[in-house]
């Protein structure tokens, strides 16, 4: 089991979807879902400059269109922490999204551990837990 | 004998040059472009039977009269550059746009080259083709082009909004259903997928709804036009809303100047404002209770309507111009379908009108929508 998962969604159905599936497949100790995207990347920064890598999650459920603050641009803005965030804390893509054009974007981007569709399986939750 | 020809060579080298000047008039006058000669002090001085055509004039109007009274006016500058480049020696070649005696633009590829005798410049001469034709199926040409080209957009915009918008509420479905497919979900998370899914099903019905009613709106354009009294149809689009405004305690001033008629499609602008209204209500601030101004003011020969509310206005630099986009949100608080702007948008293109926004966060927006009396 994991200790801490975040899920950046703007969407409150979607954290709620992830978070009951994760609790079902016990998943890990501590999700938290944030549905405002720059509070997330806050956190994740403060955690990263403090040198503090138990608060870091060891998972991110990334959702790609959001208002304000995208994925893309979630995700360009921890490049100057990425050797924090490595090894430490993986980045999965999670979007309902069937754009070809994000997913190979996604292949491009080294912060990035995989690109997901939604809905979250559960089968998906136990391969993840089997390669941690 | 120095200087001196037979008189046999004489005769016949006279009738040459007779000949060739001759047929230098014949082809002077009957050639079918415009040929004409212009002096020194910019005025004509011969003009043939096309020229005299194409301008709707005979020759007595225009030789010594100066040739850039015929130019439009618009291409003045252009016309007296060229013109000064053949009268310093220099041949040129260039579009210049004519008006004939009853008004109408004549587009032409003209020619000039410097006149020249002996060693001394006397003027120009030049040869003017009438290319209104191709100029217009060029104009048609270009329009269709851009026409062509903001329709491809809108089918890439399309693509977009199924391969994400269409999924989302789709991907929500399958997951509420898998979720609700589990025996260790509790009794609490159970209630809870089952009004999100059965609001996610709701959702994917209204997108398919808009997406129909835009599709619609992409074959009209050619709606049958009346006459619309704006006070009254913006009156219909309040009493619409009678509800809304009554729920949100909003109140609404209506300011016009005077009674307004537009010669328009009402169906569209109905919908532009009722939209707009709708929005106003959508986005008010939680701290005070909305106040909503509507002003229809004419100008010219087009009218202004302007939406102003006290709502929770937006930073435009951060917007951009997404905000008219499809199923584009920027406030998560509420229940938008983000469809309202796009379809503003549309029907205000459509209409040949155009739409001005201006906002500040947490004081309010207004939305500006110019349309032409008559479109």
């Amino acid at each position: 089991m994991f200790k801490k998962v975040y899920i950046v969604d703007d969407d409150e159905v979607s954290i709620f979807l992830a978070e009951a599936i994760m609790e079902a497949e016990c998943f890990a100790a501590e999700c938290k879902g944030y549905l405002d995207a720059q509070k997330a990347l806050n956190d994740l920064l403060e955690s990263a400059h403090n040198g503090n890598p138990d608060a870091l999650p060891e998972i991110i459920f990334l959702d790609l269109n959001m208002p304000f603050l995208s994925g893309w641009d979630f995700l360009e803005a921890l490049v100057p922490v990425e050797r924090d965030l490595k090894d430490r804390c993986r980045i999965y893509i999670l979007t309902s999204s069937v754009d070809e054009q994000e997913r190979r974007r996604a292949a491009n981007t080294a912060l990035v551990a995989g690109f997901l569709q939604k809905p979250l399986e559960d089968e998906l939750l136990l391969q993840l837990k089997q390669c941690s | 004998m120095f200087g001196t020809t037979s008189p046999s060579k004489q005769t016949s080298s006279d009738l040459a040059s007779l000949r060739l000047e001759r047929l230098n008039r014949l082809l002077f006058n009957h050639y079918p472009d415009a040929v004409y000669t212009i002096g020194m002090d910019n005025c004509f001085h011969t003009v043939n039977h096309a020229a005299c055509q194409v301008l709707q004039r005979e020759p007595n109007e225009l030789i010594g009269q100066p040739f850039y009274l015929s130019i439009h006016p618009e291409h003045w500058e252009e016309a007296a550059h060229y013109f000064r480049a053949a009268k310093d020696g220099h041949a040129q070649r260039y579009q210049a746009v004519v008006r004939s005696s009853s008004g109408e633009s004549v587009f032409l590829d003209v020619t000039n080259f410097p006149l020249k005798v002996g060693q001394e410049m006397v003027g120009v001469f030049g040869i003017a083709k009438d290319i209104t034709v191709q100029k217009r199926h060029e104009q048609e040409l270009l329009r269709t082009t851009q026409e062509l080209q903001r329709q491809n957009n809108e089918l890439e915009l399309f693509r977009k909004m199924i391969a994400h918008d269409f999924r989302s509420p789709i991907a929500r479905l399958l997951g509420l259903g898998k979720l609700l497919q589990k025996d260790n979900v509790p009794p609490a998370s159970r209630q809870t997928a089952i009004t999100a899914l059965l609001q996610s099903a709701q959702q994917l019905d209204a997108m398919v709804q808009d997406l129909n009613q835009v599709l619609t709106l992409h074959h009209q354009g050619d709606e049958p036009r009346e006459w619309c009294n704006l006070s009254f149809i913006t009156q219909q689009c309040l009493d619409n809303l009678k509800e809304e405004i009554q729920s949100a305690k909003a109140t609404i001033t209506l300011h016009s100047s005077s009674e307004l008629e537009l010669f328009t499609v009402k169906a569209f602008l109905a919908s532009i404002i009722q939209n707009l209204l709708s929005n106003a209500l959508k986005y008010r601030s939680k701290d005070r209770l909305p106040q909503i101004s509507i002003s229809l003011t004419q100008q010219g020969q087009e009218v202004l309507i302007a939406v102003t509310d006290n709502g929770t206005g937006m930073d435009l630099d951060q917007v951009g111009p997404s905000l008219f986009r499809m199923y584009k949100r920027f406030h998560r608080d509420v229940d938008g379908k983000g469809l309202g702007l796009y379809l503003v948008k549309e029907q205000v293109r459509l209409l040949q009108g155009r739409v001005e926004v201006s906002s500040a966060p947490d004081l309010g927006t207004t939305f500006t929508v110019t349309l032409p009396m008559q479109s």
